[in-house]
């Protein structure tokens, strides 16, 4: 339970709330006085040990919120809303320091439970089990019923096509297997089309931001005159293109 | 950039598909690292525009297979390349948090509104502390930032990986395990120029 209130305390020092130890301790005999029975008086004796006026306390409900997230009830969805879905244990698979600096949540079976009613927790999701999702994806997978990301930036994961099972497309092999000089430079042929086609790619997209979603000939005739080359010859340059747009 | 000896393959392609949509040198700046970051800019530009010298001492020496020997500029190979670059340690374990780090308090920190962050590595930092806060100040102080992963999407997050504390800090993940992963996130690059 300490391990646990420290992990508390440190989220709540990551949102400016400043707790010395004797706080801490404070806390724990709060806790210990109260018992872990009631999630509200939990709450209550932690806020009147950690929270010091009025701004801290407005934090100090959110932290706790987010942090001691109570099991959600949710009727045959299979991942969202899952009970205790913000405070899964890193598992043992995964990086312990790297765990330990995303989640802020504490292992379920040191959280307070809420309690529920006998009907409502056998509509309970199940836990999905460990080895459904790689880390990385239950770090950044959505908050339940938030509909966002966990805290950070990412929002996109382009994933790359599928290996086929026979191997030969150059393209698709794995760069981090063992591979020859002479596969290597089979792959590096592959460089100058994909280059074209990024090439290509890009030039489409920066002809449509320049004229607003739609292609003008107008456009295409000016750049032309201005670079004396024609419409197919030009889309081939790149350069000619982001020289324009930058 | 991560250059270790698992990744240096697949740097190897981004550059050769990356390196001619971005002005090396003017607009766009090449740190390479395996557990200390170099400014490899200079190097780099020059084998990418086919100017870099061969180094003949070097490759007539027997060798076993090294990753990025098959990736070919005018006659130099990747491999070479990264054997002459100054002060880059190859055979120094992977070190993300410390070259994160390094970025971070050097003149050369990547930052400004028209700044894109791009990260290729597996994220394998060999039990070291990631310093997830230092990728965190790196990013913030760019418009954008993307991290190619050269490794599978399951392997994420196993192992030393610390994919699950830096992945979170970046705008966009591509997975660059293949040439298609890596062409992906270089056309990902291109658009936010």
């Amino acid at each position: 339970m300490i391990g646990a209130l420290a992990r508390f305390v440190e989220a709540l020092r990551a949102d400016g709330i400043v707790v010395s130890p004797a706080e801490m301790l404070d806390a724990s005999r709060a806790m210990d006085a109260v018992g872990l029975e009631e999630r509200a008086t939990v709450k209550r004796a932690l806020r009147a040990t950690l929270a010091k006026d009025r701004r801290q306390t407005i934090v100090f409900d959110r932290v706790f919120d987010r942090y001691f997230t109570p099991p959600r009830v949710t009727r045959g969805g299979d991942g969202e809303g899952r009970p205790g879905a913000a405070g899964e244990r890193p598992r043992p698979g995964a990086s312990d320091r790297a765990a330990k600096s995303q989640r802020k949540v504490p292992p379920p079976e040191d959280r307070p439970r809420e309690r529920h009613s006998g009907a409502e927790s056998e509509t309970r999701a199940p836990h999905p089990r460990p080895s459904d999702r790689a880390p990385v994806a239950r770090a950044i997978e959505p908050l339940p019923g938030q509909g966002r990301r966990r805290d950070g930036r990412l929002r996109r994961i382009i994933s790359s096509r599928p290996t086929p099972r026979e191997a030969g497309d150059p393209r698709l092999t794995d760069l981090a297997a063992r591979l020859t000089t002479d596969e290597e430079r089979r792959i590096a042929r592959e460089v100058p089309a994909l280059v074209q086609a990024i090439r290509l790619h890009a030039g489409r997209r920066l002809e449509r931001a320049r004229t607003g979603g739609k292609t003008s000939p107008a456009a295409g005739s000016h750049s032309s005159f201005r670079s004396g080359r024609s419409a197919s010859a030009r889309r081939g340059s790149f350069s000619s293109w982001t020289c324009r747009t930058r | 950039m991560d250059v270790s000896h698992s990744v240096a393959r697949a740097a190897g392609f981004f550059l050769a598909l990356a390196g001619e949509f971005v002005a090396l040198g003017r607009r766009a700046r090449i740190f390479a690292f395996v557990a200390k970051p170099v400014d490899a800019t200079t190097e780099i530009a020059r084998w990418i525009s086919g100017d870099a010298r061969a180094r003949p001492d070097r490759r007539v020496r027997a060798r076993g297979e090294r990753p990025g020997a098959g990736i070919e500029r005018s006659g130099v190979t990747f491999a070479d390349l990264l054997e002459g670059i100054r002060d880059l340690n190859l055979s120094a374990p992977s070190d993300y948090g410390r070259a994160f780090h390094s970025l971070l308090t050097s003149r050369h920190r990547p930052r400004g509104r028209d700044t894109v962050l791009v990260i290729l590595g597996d994220g394998r930092t060999n039990r070291f502390e990631p310093l997830p806060w230092a990728l965190r100040e790196l990013a913030a102080g760019c418009r954008g930032s993307i991290w190619l992963v050269s490794e599978p999407a399951s392997r994420w997050g196993t192992a030393d990986s610390a994919l699950a504390a830096f992945l979170p800090e970046v705008d966009l993940a591509v997975e660059a395990k293949d040439l298609d992963g890596i062409a992906r996130g270089v056309a990902a690059l291109v658009r936010k120029l």
